[in-house]
């Protein structure tokens, strides 16, 4: 059976009205806890996994995925309009997102980020389709050295979030591993950082983390200012990305698609990954990576494009190993498996109308979702108008509704309000929170690949370049570090130089 | 920048001194069988390395030499009113429930934001208190606290 | 304040008291399971499967997370300290009570729990890539002593039974191999299918693999031979004096009241009838097993006596990290 036929039967399924109608919640559902801070996706696709079971498989499948990639449009909203995260993956969309959203842009910025999730949806779909089998076994060949030679370039690649300072970007980036390994250490299970801290042992929640570290000290930035200035009351200039916003975003939105698509057949943090490389990539190779930070719309469209990319990508080792790569696809897999289809190398033989349903109902939602969220975006725009002695307090309580509802924990809002303080005061002295997430985020990963990996080659570290993929990984790693120190190095012995004279 | 710069720095150095000696007694192991410290003790070692670079730099590179005024000119005092009040909010919401915690904070950050206009403030709380409620705890099903009357 | 404007106060502090129906039983929300290892293992697939079941039974849906560190002593680290409630609950196996403590310090104790009931017990074996020269066991053991240190296998973590079983054929054979720790059987899975080690001994997710011919499996741990590849036999029928005995099993922290406790263990063990749960086991030959929490409780108690007696006999050092 060719891939046309077989696209062909796969809209024969998701054309059913029913699976229409499941697809068509599911985004639905999915867009709103998107938006929402501190309720993801796993919660709400276990609430409503008991409602699939009396369904068809392909219709419960079909509904679940929607949730997932729902959310992943949905989590760019509160990203732009108030600077807090929706979703982990939407840390690095705060970046530009919010500055575009101070300038009167939030408009465009919503925009491509709506437009930018539907392509890279749909080209990710189109990945699946095509090259799901050889994907997911060039993913297998990523070990324990390959990850850790993969993290270490990403947190190389956290140096181009760097705004200002890249030695103070690369010390938050320290702080961050140092937080992530709060918790039961990943091999022994013992206690450590906890300071006997009982919430701690489930270590330092990211919801907490990232919410207080945008959200609320930017509520408290503005707080302070609110005497002066009303800032947000800026002119809203135009709804709509133009044709040169376009023009600018287009290229970020595709390389996104690519790397996201690639980055999210890995297991562990794909998403939130991606969308921290390709923000990276795009500053990297822009004209004007001076603009990024200040409202560049690349620096939206990238990440977003990312994202949705991956939640597709992520569905590769599943379907093809029968191997779930992060904890929303053990959803996908349970709700497979509770139909008793066993997820692995035979699924898409054995049932061609739910792969190819499910791919089909992807070309489906991912269109459903871009005419939800167009008309939607004139809406959200309206929030900024509120006056900020109103839409501040409004910030800080979904705040902590948010993070009070991850795990129902008092302790979470504690922290929360910690992590609150301490961005305000890194604002105000000149240290970034980005660097902070993305260290925090690929800490363990980090971590583990690293023990792991002396573990197999006896304590030599050769391992890390004996083999070809961590060996390219980790020289790129390196030349991009010298690239990004050589002219800060320059800039100081000038520096020191004049100070000399 | 400078002088914060120094300040800050030897914050962080203090602090990378404190995680390396934590993740020293919590055991660095070998290479071949790395413990539990072996990351944090990394970590921490590379943070008191560079915070000390941003202390030397701070020192010895020509720039401003007075503080920019970090919290002068602006209201900071309300930063602080409004990080007691959340947390004051975090402490006695389980208590009190979420409706009458929610009012009163929302009240509070109201109030402070635009002073003297009791009659909005009390209604735009009310509004957002229910509001948010109805949305989370009904719709959505987040546990939020009961309160009072579980006494 | 004006008096019309404290009655307006007093109105609107009125409104605010919760309405709140009074003896509602439990459970009136959600129930977390977070299950010891990672997605895509028999572990998690066996507890996902019956607490779909057992969701009709009470009324609320279970929300499943994952958490496989150390060899499953996270997740019941973590479990140990919330609240008693019976809405968090943990998915373990027995050898995090009755092995694992034997071996290293862990973050609970058995205690700090109340068996809520298991469920299964699972087979686990030793599975190598297809393409691997070695077509027994025999063969691959010859090879390990032949290469001190170059076989590398993979196990869901330091002091599962997997590894023991690895152990007490390297302590008999005087092999030397290195074991490497992954969060949960899938992961690794996904490391010997990509071929970063050389075996895995894990329990019987790699079923599909086997059967679609990448990987060879050498030998089982249990007492009996899986009914889908019934040509391989057992470590005991190889001569080794090797037997895994685990339970999947569900637990509450300690003061989880026994109301609630009664009325899980009910709804689940109904749910083990379920065709579609005993379907989803035998796929992966995870023998469906049942005890109450009590007699889970005393099993506990009585294996761990056992395992560590065994254990004191094979001599497998106790801290099974250090000596590599």
């Amino acid at each position: 059976m060719g891939v046309i036929e077989s696209l062909l039967l796969g809209f024969k399924v998701v054309l059913d009205p029913t699976n229409i109608l499941f697809c068509f919640i599911g985004v639905v559902i999915g867009t709103l806890v998107g938006v929402l801070p501190g309720i993801g996706p796993v919660g709400a696709m276990a609430l409503l996994l008991p409602a699939t079971f009396k369904a068809s498989p392909e219709s419960s499948i079909i509904m679940l995925a929607g949730i997932y990639y729902g959310a992943m449009y949905g989590g760019s909203t509160t990203s732009i309009l108030v600077n807090i995260p929706g979703e982990a993956a939407s840390v690095v969309t705060c970046l530009d997102g919010y500055q575009m959203a101070r300038q009167g842009r939030a408009g465009p910025a919503l925009g491509i980020a709506a437009i930018g999730s539907f392509i890279a949806g749909t080209l990710s779909v189109v990945g699946v389709m095509l090259v799901a089998n050889p994907l997911a076994e060039a993913a297998l060949r990523f070990g324990p050295p390959e990850y850790f030679a993969l993290m270490c370039s990403g947190l190389v690649i956290l140096t181009y979030l760097a705004q200002g300072s890249v030695l103070k970007a690369l010390m938050m980036a320290l702080v961050g591993l140092l937080l992530g390994s709060v918790g039961l250490d990943i091999i022994t299970g013992l206690p450590r950082f906890t300071f006997g801290v009982n919430e701690l042992t489930d270590g330092v929640g990211i919801i907490p983390l990232a919410v207080g570290l945008f959200g609320i000290s930017e509520v408290l930035i503005n707080v302070e200012k609110t005497l002066e200035t009303e800032i947000l009351r800026t002119e809203i200039t135009n709804v709509w990305p133009s044709l040169k916003d376009w023009a600018a975003a287009k290229w970020a939105v595709l390389r996104g698609s690519i790397i996201g698509f690639f980055l999210g057949t890995l297991p562990g943090g794909g998403a939130i990954l991606s969308s921290f490389v390709s923000y990276a990539v795009e500053k990297k190779i822009s004209k004007h990576p001076e603009q990024f930070g200040k409202g560049a719309i690349e620096g939206v469209a990238a990440p977003e494009s990312a994202n949705n990319a991956a939640a597709g990508g992520s569905l590769i080792p599943l379907l093809s190993l029968g191997i779930p790569p992060n904890v929303v696809m053990a959803m996908l897999f349970s709700a497979l498996i509770i139909h008793g289809i066993q997820p692995g190398p035979l699924l898409i033989k054995n049932n061609p109308n739910l792969f190819w349903g499910l791919v089909a109902s992807m070309y489906v939602g991912n269109a459903l979702l871009l005419l939800l969220n167009l008309p939607l975006v004139g809406m959200w725009v309206q929030v900024l108008k509120v006056p900020s002695r109103v839409l501040f307090p409004l910030i800080l309580l979904f705040c902590l509704i948010g993070a009070y509802s991850v795990n129902n924990l008092i302790f979470d809002l504690y922290l929360m309000i910690f992590f609150g303080g301490l961005g305000y005061l890194m604002r105000k002295f000149g240290y970034e929170a980005a660097p902070l997430v993305l260290a925090f985020v690929i800490g363990p990963v980090l971590e583990q690949a690293l023990r792991q990996s002396l573990l197999i080659s006896a304590g030599s570290l050769l391992i890390f370049v004996t083999r070809p993929i961590s060996a390219v990984a980790l020289g790129i790693a390196f030349l991009l570090l010298l690239s990004n120190l050589l002219p800060y190095f320059k800039k100081y012995r000038a520096e020191y130089e004049g100070f000399e004279e | 920048m400078k002088i914060l710069d120094r300040g800050s720095s030897l914050l962080w150095l203090l602090f990378s001194l404190y995680a390396g000696i934590e993740s020293f007694r919590l055991g660095i192991g070998t290479p071949t069988n790395p413990g539990m410290g072996f990351t944090a003790f990394g970590a921490s070692g590379l943070l008191g390395i560079l915070s000390f670079i941003l202390f030397w730099q701070s020192m010895v590179r020509k720039g401003e030499a007075t503080a920019p005024p970090v919290f002068s000119g602006s209201s900071w005092s309300k930063v602080v009113l409004v990080l007691i009040a959340i947390l004051l909010y975090a402490f006695v919401m389980p208590g009190v429930g979420y409706l009458l915690g929610t009012f009163l904070l929302m009240s509070f950050l109201f109030w402070i934001l635009s002073p003297g206009r009791v009659w909005r403030v009390l209604a735009y709380s009310f509004l957002t208190t229910t509001i948010t409620y109805y949305v989370f705890a009904k719709l959505l099903n987040a546990q939020l606290p009961e309160g009072l009357l579980r006494f | 304040m004006k008096p019309t404007k404290a009655g307006f106060l007093l109105g609107v502090l009125l409104a605010m008291m919760p309405v709140v129906s009074h003896g509602q039983e439990y459970p009136t929300k959600p129930i977390n399971i977070l299950v010891t290892f990672a997605a895509g293992g028999t572990m998690d697939i066996s507890t996902r499967a019956l607490a779909s079941k057992a969701e009709k039974f009470l009324g609320q849906p279970f929300v499943i997370t994952n958490n496989g560190a150390g060899g499953g002593t996270v997740g019941l680290g973590i479990v140990a300290k919330e609240r008693p409630d019976g809405y968090h609950l943990v998915a373990p196996t027995s050898s995090g009570f009755v092995r694992i403590p034997h071996f290293r310090p862990v973050a609970y104790k058995l205690e700090d729990f109340v068996p809520i009931m298991h469920f299964g017990a699972p087979q686990s074996g030793l599975v190598i890539r297809a393409d691997s020269p070695w077509k027994s066991l025999k063969e691959f053991v010859e090879y390990a002593k032949l290469n001190p240190g170059k076989v590398t296998y993979g196990t869901l973590g330091v002091g599962s039974a997997m590894q023991h079983a690895m152990e007490y054929i390297a302590k008999k054979e005087g092999i030397r191999w290195t074991h490497v720790p992954y969060p949960g059987s899938a992961p690794a899975l996904t490391a010997l299918l990509g071929g970063h080690i050389t075996a895995q001994s894990g329990d019987s997710t790699w079923i599909p693999h086997v059967k679609e011919g990448r990987l060879r499996l050498l030998a089982m741990h249990g007492d009996r031979r899986l009914k889908a590849f019934p040509e391989v036999p057992t470590l005991r029928e190889q001569g080794y004096d090797f037997t895994n005995e685990t339970v999947f099993m569900i637990a509450g922290p300690k003061g989880t009241p026994p109301a609630v406790v009664k009325k899980l263990d009910e709804a689940l063990r109904r749910a083990m009838d379920d065709p579609a749960f005993l379907q989803a086991m035998a796929k992966l030959e995870i023998e469906p097993s049942y005890r109450n929490s009590e007699d889970t409780k005393k099993y506990l108690e009585e294996a761990y006596g056992r395992v560590g007696k065994l254990t004191a006999e094979l001599k497998v050092p106790r801290d099974a990290e250090k000596k590599q």
